[in-house]
């Protein structure tokens, strides 16, 4: 048990300290001439950045934390669906519909918030609901992208390479957020090691995810746009 | 941990939906990568095939081109500057010749008749360089004068149906690629297809002009025949030069035909 939970210290640690590098990289690149798909990823790092620090802020604290990700799901959505406004800029029909779809999604969001699910538990519709439209937005990226991308391109290969993050965290994590309120039954809470299990594989995935957009900042760093 | 835990079916359907999903990106990013690898490599493929296209149709054009300049260089050569030659001594001749002597009226007509053959020679040359009728009237004027050429030859029959207007032709460097192509088909016609009647169409598809030739000769074999080997290099070069697709039909003993579809120089941007 003290080896799973090392494990997922030490993963969900090094993925946040990451996660602060890539908001700082991304942030400070953005005044620079980085390609705008990637400037586009500022506000979900930013917002990740400050709930995941916050909320292991309110964990040492011993204070529920869950609200939190009330209100980071929401944001969650909001900010990876203009990450994905801009990548599909030539997608006629998404760019119609943006905006009245992320309303209607957002309304669901805050409505189950409210209605629905306790601030102080898991938010597992909207968590699900949220990572199942995600997953939609990388798996289209790539069946749209087919036969288009130029890998010798460093800008195409670092939008793809985020995409490939985005498609394996949100993919991963996904039955972990599903079935989050199940864990915490009395039952599992009985069993903290399959909790923890669950949550360093998460903290795993969402590692890779921080290496890969790093790799991806890295990469469009060095290319200057005419 | 204890066995219990293990065997929820709400575990067991957890373990399962995410190696499932894991599973499946994992398929759809290799899937993608290795596809587009492919298609990266069929690009470079096609691009290096194009690359030796342009390149066996520019040399092509330079062999053409050599060709030309060698031809007319011993036009140039054999007919004219022979020609003066001849009448730089007759000038000579006449100098030294007494102008009341008879002699001197036959260097005169001489000369006359030197002056006159090489201004006929040159002529030539400057018509076979750009038909004065395709310069002065345009191209439906130049076809019209080659199908009354090809006609008067008594060896087939040619025939020109026009179906668009002549104010469509602007373009004198786009007429004369015209031109060209139906001078050589017509060639083509008269040395190898055993033809007795020819039809040229020009006419609108669309934005687009068709040039349509034909002719009831032998034909050819297209599996066995390759383009440069039947003389359609120089047509294919031309074609693409007005950015013109080509359609070729033939079979042994079924006649020749062939399409040019190519944007009017007015819509061409």
């Amino acid at each position: 048990m003290d080896s799973f939970r090392a494990w997922c210290l030490l993963f969900t640690d090094i993925a946040r300290i990451l996660l602060v590098i890539n908001t700082v990289l991304v942030i400070l690149l953005s005044f620079g001439r980085i390609p705008k798909e990637i400037s586009a990823l500022r506000g979900f790092l930013l917002i990740d950045a400050v709930t995941e620090w916050l909320a292991k802020w309110l964990a040492v604290l011993q204070v529920n934390n869950l609200p939190l990700l009330h209100l980071y799901t929401p944001l969650e959505f909001l900010t990876i669906s203009w990450f994905f406004k801009v990548v599909f800029a030539d997608w006629v029909l998404f760019q119609r519909y943006f905006y009245i779809w992320v309303v209607i999604v957002l309304a669901f969001l805050i409505g189950n918030s409210i209605f629905l699910e306790p601030l102080t538990g898991f938010n597992s519709n909207a968590k699900t609901l949220t990572q199942i439209i995600i997953i939609t937005y990388a798996t289209a990226y790539f069946f749209r992208s087919f036969g288009k991308i130029d890998f010798s391109e460093k800008s195409a290969f670092a939008i793809a390479l985020v995409n490939v993050g985005i498609l394996f965290y949100y993919s991963g994590s996904l039955f972990i957020f599903m079935f989050s309120k199940a864990l915490n039954s009395p039952e599992f809470l009985a069993n903290t090691n399959i909790q923890v299990f669950f949550w360093m594989l998460n903290g795993a995935l969402f590692l890779l995810f921080q290496i890969l957009i790093f790799i991806a900042t890295w990469k469009v760093a060095r290319i200057r746009i005419p | 941990m204890e066995s219990s835990a293990y065997s929820n079916p709400i575990i067991l359907f957890m373990v399962i939906g995410i190696g499932a999903m894991l599973l499946m990106a994992f398929a759809l990013v290799l899937f993608f990568s290795l596809s587009q690898r492919k298609l990266k490599n069929e690009q470079i493929k096609m691009q290096s095939q194009e690359l030796q296209h342009q390149q066996a149709l520019l040399e092509g054009n330079l062999r053409v081109q050599e060709e030309e300049r060698q031809r007319i260089s011993a036009q140039l050569h054999d007919d004219v500057c022979s020609t003066l030659g001849v009448l730089n001594l007759s000038y000579h001749r006449l100098l030294r010749t007494d102008s009341k002597s008879p002699e001197y009226a036959e260097l005169c007509a001489e000369i006359n008749a030197l002056i006159t053959r090489t201004s006929e020679v040159a002529r030539s040359i400057s018509h076979d360089l750009l038909p004065p009728t395709l310069e002065g009237f345009g191209l439906v004027e130049a076809i019209r004068e080659l199908r009354d050429q090809v006609n008067r030859t008594g060896a087939v029959d040619m025939d020109f149906d026009l179906e668009i207007g002549r104010r469509e032709f602007i373009h004198l460097e786009m007429e004369l690629h015209l031109f060209r192509i139906l001078q050589e088909l017509t060639n083509n016609t008269l040395k190898h297809a055993k033809a007795t009647q020819i039809s040229v169409l020009l006419s609108r598809v669309g934005d687009e002009m068709l040039l349509k030739y034909t002719d009831n000769g032998v034909g050819f074999d297209m599996e066995t025949h390759t383009i440069g080997a039947l003389g359609l290099k120089n047509i294919y070069n031309r074609a693409k030069i007005v950015d013109g697709t080509v359609t070729v039909k033939s079979k042994r003993d079924e006649g020749f035909e062939f399409q040019l579809l190519m944007p009017f120089p007015t819509t061409r941007s």
